[in-house]
């Protein structure tokens, strides 16, 4: 009996803190409501009425009641690797996997510096040889038509590379004792940081084939 | 015993000169060799440089603006329209997001454990899903999901929600449905309420993650004494913890604010004539396009320094009062 009402009390315990106090009851009590009056909505739409063959007719008769999970059952490597030629999609779903398999053991903490930052820059040549193909008998696909997590990956891969060691050397730069090589760094940082990522994605597409000289074909 | 960097240390300033003497140099060469290089592109091009043609009428018109726009005024009218919209847009979404992501932040530290849930997944979810995602989602969902301006919600007296966006009273003016759409009071159209909603809901999950730790790196020490002096949970946090931990948090929302006010720019995405918009439109009708971001760069970093500066001021104020 003594056990029993122990374990009742435990299991009311639990629920104090949702109802211990007048505002702290009030709030649960609303969370509720509102779950009750959403979610059934949201399960009947995404699920009950939803339909998952690729047919745009039963998706035409669904529109505003259900979901039409077609669509992505058929687009999905379209979504996932965008124009890459579609008989070769094997290559870059093994690049991602591979790149991400080496991302997680670097980041694991089981390696050492060394062996992480050869692994890394192994996984990421093998993505790009991969990709990009020409040896082995792999036909070269052009990087005109990469796109979807690929790009997405190599990009943030290739960009935290990449900036780790700059920001090292400017983060050192601006403690310098050199009064000149520390404004040069602490003008670039202010400059970078204080501007839209957009704006400087605008100095990529519009000033940089003015900088470069005679742009081959242009 | 030999000591390898006295010869080094007798040369250090020279060579520190010399250094220094090098990489002004590299500096000065690479800005000579894009300026020459651009010159000459641009001569070749037969594009005009200067910024003279801020003064030539803009031949363009602006969907929204603050001011009296149309399409024979000058380009500098043109980027003063852009600008004002981007600073309304980013002080009202700096407003909004501060308002929720305090309530965010302080409600994922209560004992309600469903309450609490319900914030921690708002704040992963809205941070780990691109902005521009959000934006284009939010923009889909008040552009084809509202009923159009002759059914428009009425979810407050006074209040009018559609496709053609948001009506509010406004300057002692209520807006009414008339036959030809809502007329009256103030109106905020689709994309503004769109890039408001993206970049507040966005900011906010950063502020409640901010204004989390900031409470939570009080010690717990302070709590107990506030309790230990009669004080209620309330008055504590009102009187010991709060002070403490806002001056923790004013750096990181500095940071954040200045975030959200670049990340506006992404306004270009949902057609919200922004300082972006607007620049990309003068570049692309001039071809002047150095000009054209330059402009655009000096502008925000103006507004990110003139941010700094304030809350640097408003930081070092509360330091000074904390003592």
């Amino acid at each position: 009996m003594a056990s029993r009402r122990s374990a009742l009390t435990a299991i009311g315990g639990q629920f104090r803190p949702l109802l211990d106090g007048w505002g702290n009851a009030l709030a649960t009590l609303a969370i509720l409501v509102t779950a009750c009056v959403l979610l059934p909505g949201v399960f009947e739409w995404s699920m009950l009425l939803a339909d998952w063959q690729p047919d745009a007719e039963r998706c035409r008769a669904l529109l505003g009641t259900g979901a039409c999970w077609g669509v992505i059952v058929e687009k999905y490597p379209l979504i996932l690797f965008g124009r890459y030629p579609f008989d070769q999609h094997w290559r870059p779903a093994l690049a991602c996997g591979l790149l991400l398999a080496a991302l997680w053991l670097a980041g694991s903490g089981r390696l050492r510096a060394r062996p992480a930052l050869a692994l890394l820059s192994g996984a990421l040549l093998g993505f790009l040889a991969l990709l990009h193909g020409g040896g082995l008998g792999l036909p070269i696909v052009d990087s005109q038509l990469w796109g979807g997590l690929p790009l997405t990956l190599l990009l943030a891969t290739g960009g935290m590379a990449g900036a780790l060691p700059l920001g090292i050397l400017l983060a050192l730069g601006r403690r310098s004792e050199l009064p000149l090589l520390r404004s040069c760094c602490a003008f670039y940082i202010e400059l970078v940081r204080g501007v839209p990522m957009i704006s400087v994605l605008f100095v990529a597409a519009f000033l940089f084939p003015l900088f470069l000289p005679d742009r081959a074909g242009g | 015993m030999r000591r390898p960097f006295a010869e080094f240390r007798r040369y250090a300033s020279s060579r520190a000169f010399c250094y220094q003497l090098l990489v002004a140099g590299l500096a000065l060469a690479l800005v000579w060799l894009l300026v020459e290089q651009t010159g000459a592109e641009l001569r070749t091009r037969g594009i005009r440089s200067g910024f003279a043609f801020l003064f030539e009428p803009a031949g363009f018109s602006i969907g929204e603006s603050l001011l009296d726009f149309d399409a024979a005024q000058p380009y500098w009218r043109a980027f003063l329209v852009g600008v004002l919209n981007t600073l309304r847009v980013a002080l009202a979404a700096i407003v909004l997001a501060t308002v929720l992501g305090l309530c965010l932040g302080a409600c994922s530290l209560t004992r309600n454990v469903l309450l609490r849930g319900l914030c921690r997944a708002y704040v992963e979810v809205f941070r780990n899903i691109p902005l521009l995602l959000q934006l284009l989602t939010w923009y889909f969902l008040l552009a084809e999901k509202l009923p159009s301006a002759d059914a428009a919600l009425n979810p407050l007296p006074g209040v009018f929600l559609s496709k053609s966006g948001l009506a509010f009273p406004w300057g002692g003016e209520v807006p009414a449905a008339g036959d030809f759409g809502i007329a009256g009071g103030g109106t905020v159209t689709p994309e503004f309420l769109a890039l408001l909603l993206g970049l507040s809901g966005y900011g906010a999950a950063y502020l409640a993650e901010i204004v989390r730790a900031g409470i939570l790196s009080v010690p717990r020490g302070q709590v107990d004494a506030a309790a230990a002096l009669g004080m209620t949970p309330l008055q504590g946090l009102r009187a010991v913890v709060l002070p403490q931990a806002l001056r923790l948090m004013i750096p990181p929302a500095t940071n954040q604010f200045l975030n959200l006010t670049k990340n506006s720019s992404l306004a270009v995405a949902v057609g919200y004539p922004d300082l972006v918009s607007i620049a990309n439109t003068s570049l692309n009708q001039t071809g002047q396009a150095a000009e054209c971001i330059s402009i655009l760069m000096a502008v925000y970093l103006g507004l990110s320094l003139l941010t700094a500066a304030a809350t640097g001021w408003y930081y070092r104020r509360q330091l000074r009062r904390g003592h």
